[in-house]
């Protein structure tokens, strides 16, 4: 009975590594596919607001603490050496947590549009107020300004 | 599930459907994750049957926490912002699918038992919770949404009806009114019949 029971518990653990192991694996081969999807749909949401300007690019490679919550995106202004950025963050709001979509141009960051709700009604801009926004905007702005300075200091 | 003990169900179901955004799509997603985690839930905790109880809850936790990330991926894969949006949300289904586990336990004797038990329980959860999401939407923002690629899709009825109330259905805790209200006339519908049997046996 104890040896049976032994080896239910052996085959339990097996399992269960092997589910964690794929996850992994499932991460690293969907990353490349997401990031994609994300650009698009970032491209999408930059041309609603201002169209021709921006091109977003890839990931911006800052070792930050927000990627629990979201991602900073590089986008490309036209006739401008200044590099802009793009960040989708997940903010909790009355209403549940919804994706916001910031943009950092000249050193300065603007709210620009929730991202994956179209045609949607809502309640007082989907539960998220003022000061969350401009609390994120001050947030991100700090965030890109440092590494984007220690980068610089970096490669000088 | 019964008319005496439902309250316990009730809450830790209404639990993971209270923070998700107030549209039927997210609540949708939600009770697929949810079906396919109870019903592997239910089989290892099958399999484990003759494990002392702490440790068959560790593994069930453990064994269904994995399969949250790893259905979590496969959501961000199907669609990066849906994933981004109900990152953590999702991590509540594990909780609540051990809290059902432990108050099946008690419901009943033999394992034969609980299998019938367990599926007829979930039949009755997706009943409340497919009511509860359209319930919720309607009464916010009177549209109904789907699911797709880009996010999600409201169709919208063209009059906006309750539109002096809609704090009430998108609201978090707006929504523990709705379900006070659905805790009222949830007892008038559910095991009538096996009341009735009870009564019999009486």
């Amino acid at each position: 009975m104890e040896k049976k029971l032994l080896i239910k518990i052996e085959i339990s653990i097996a399992a269960i590594t092997v589910l964690l192991f794929s996850s992994f694996l499932l991460a690293y081969f969907i990353q490349d596919n997401t990031n994609k999807k994300i650009i698009e749909q970032l491209q999408n949401i930059v041309n609603n607001y201002q169209e021709n300007t921006y091109i977003v690019t890839e990931k911006a490679p800052f070792q930050t603490a927000l990627t629990s919550i979201g991602n900073i995106y590089i986008a490309e202004k036209e006739n401008s050496e200044k590099q802009s950025y793009i960040a989708l963050i997940r903010i909790m709001g009355i209403s549940g947590p919804v994706s916001a979509v910031f943009l950092y141009d000249n050193n300065y960051t603007s709210f620009i549009d929730f991202a994956g709700i179209s045609n949607a009604r809502s309640y007082k801009n989907h539960g998220i107020n003022n000061s969350q926004i401009s609390y994120w905007e001050k947030t991100i702005n700090d965030i890109i300004i440092s590494n984007t300075t220690v980068q610089g200091e970096n490669n000088e | 599930m019964n008319k005496k003990n439902f309250i316990p169900y009730f809450i830790s179901l209404i639990g993971m459907f209270l923070l998700s955004p107030p549209y039927f799509a997210y609540g949708f997603l939600l009770l697929i994750t949810f079906d396919i985690i109870y019903s592997a839930t239910t089989y290892f905790s099958i399999y484990l049957n003759d494990l002392e109880k702490k440790y068959k809850d560790c593994f069930l936790l453990l064994g269904s926490g994995i399969l949250t990330i790893f259905i979590h991926l496969l959501i961000t894969f199907f669609s990066p912002v849906i994933g981004n949006t109900i990152n953590f949300i999702i991590f509540l289904i594990p909780l609540a699918t051990l809290t059902f586990d432990t108050l099946i336990n008690k419901e009943v004797s033999t394992i034969s038992e609980k299998t019938v038990i367990s599926f007829k329980t979930l039949g009755y959860l997706n009943i409340i919770a497919i009511s509860f999401c359209l319930l919720r939407e309607f009464l916010a923002f009177s549209s109904i949404s789907y699911l797709t690629r880009d996010g999600i899709v409201a169709v919208n009825i063209p009059i906006h009806l309750f539109k002096e109330i809609t704090f009430i259905g998108s609201t978090i805790p707006g929504i523990l009114f709705i379900s006070a209200f659905c805790m009222m006339l949830i007892p008038l519908f559910v095991t009538h019949k096996k009341s009735q049997k009870d009564e019999e046996s009486n």
